[in-house]
């Protein structure tokens, strides 16, 4: 976890300054289509804030829509099409939109290549969560 | 409740606080905590982004130099073609030139002439016109007032002039300079000279003369210049006297030549 944070630190700031891509909220949404933990909306709810103060926005609106869209992306992958991985890309894209709308003017083409790089991000992430984090259910047994 | 709508009081709890920030920092009461923050992040932003521009610069200058390489490639083409374009038009332009100075010296009214160029010299001088634009066997070929040659032989699209030098070619001629007066057979010999020939003993000729057509031949006009004395042969047990003759100007230099054909 606390790789994971430091990863969304340094993510943030990149954002904030270089790449014009919301790669937070990526990574948010692709966590959270994993797993529906408290940590997730922990998560949400502190880099929100944190991306508030970097791109000199109000401090909770962020958090307000990445806590929103983590949640609906938890109560979805409840649902049986959750087992599919592309459906991240068009969850993607409505979540973007609405970040983008909210925010400032929506750059569509920019939205459309977000939504496609959340796929390999949602790999990345599974990839990370199976492999790297420790599962508290596994216990060695003696 | 859980298991359909995960985690909804956590999300209400932190949607709530989240609501408590945005309406305290719309009231400016987080001004404070927000400095503070800045004092933090900002130099972290700032080196980011100065890496960033470094980086974007470095990036640029190779597609620059990309960019530069296929440009330079598409300029020398253009130069290629600017400057076969330019010789092309030097060349118009020179025979123009040669038109112009040829009308000056022979009238276009008085003498019918056709341009040609000259494409080869060997022996003979190659011209490329032939019977299809006029041009016959013994007519002159000149260049201003000076004689050129005469048409040996002429095909549909070219034709072949023996030169002054050619040793077959034979012109009655006549030296004029200061005082001096003579005349001659100019004889074509092996060569860049022709030999004036036949001069009498008590005809004066000098080096600097110039020599000229005496037009006896018929397919030449009178007072065409054949050339300039470089040296006069004198000898006392022959009849004659001797004068070599150079032609004024090379042959090669000529960008158009004249064939009168009438």
């Amino acid at each position: 976890m606390k790789i994971l944070i430091i990863i969304l630190i340094i993510i943030s700031f990149l954002q904030s300054t270089t790449a014009p891509l919301d790669l937070i909220l990526i990574i948010l949404i692709c966590r959270s289509y994993l797993k529906a933990d408290k940590a997730s909306l922990y998560l949400a709810f502190a880099f929100g804030q944190l991306v508030s103060s970097l791109d000199l926005r109000l401090l909770g609106l962020q958090s307000m829509i990445y806590l929103s869209a983590v949640w609906l992306i938890q109560v979805l992958s409840r649902s049986r099409l959750a087992g599919n991985p592309f459906l991240l890309i068009p969850i993607s894209f409505i979540c973007l939109s609405i970040n983008s709308l909210i925010n400032s003017t929506p750059s569509f083409p920019t939205i459309i290549v977000e939504s496609l790089i959340s796929l390999p991000i949602f790999y990345i992430v599974r990839l990370w969560e199976e492999r790297f984090t420790i599962q508290k259910g596994i216990k060695l047994r003696i | 409740m859980d298991r359909v709508v995960p985690n909804l009081k956590l999300f209400v709890i932190l949607i709530t606080l989240s609501l408590i920030t945005l309406i305290l920092d719309f009231t400016h009461l987080l001004k404070f905590p927000k400095q503070l923050l800045s004092y933090i992040t900002n130099p972290i932003s700032f080196g980011l982004y100065q890496t960033n521009q470094k980086l974007i610069k470095q990036f640029h200058f190779i597609f620059q130099a990309r960019t530069a390489g296929q440009e330079n490639k598409a300029l020398k083409e253009q130069i290629g073609k600017l400057l076969s374009e330019n010789a092309l038009l030097r060349k118009k332009l020179a025979e123009a030139e040669s038109l112009v100075s040829q009308s000056q010296h022979l009238s276009l009214q008085t003498y019918n002439l056709i341009a040609a160029r000259p494409i080869g010299l060997s022996r003979y001088l190659k011209i490329d016109k032939g019977t299809d634009a006029g041009v016959k066997k013994g007519q002159a070929v000149v260049f201003n007032d000076n004689y050129v040659g005469k048409i040996v032989s002429a095909s549909a699209k070219n034709a072949a002039a023996a030169l002054l030098t050619d040793p077959d070619s034979k012109v009655a001629a006549f030296s004029q300079g200061l005082g001096t007066r003579a005349k001659g057979v100019l004889v074509g010999q092996f060569g860049n000279e022709v030999l004036m020939d036949k001069i009498l003993h008590e005809e004066k000729i000098s080096v600097d003369d110039l020599v000229y057509a005496e037009g006896t031949e018929g397919f030449l006009p009178r007072g065409l210049i054949l050339g300039r004395v470089t040296q006069v042969l004198e000898r006392e047990n022959e009849v004659f006297k001797q004068a070599k003759v150079q032609p004024i100007f090379d042959i090669r230099d000529l960008e158009l030549v004249f064939v009168i054909t009438e």
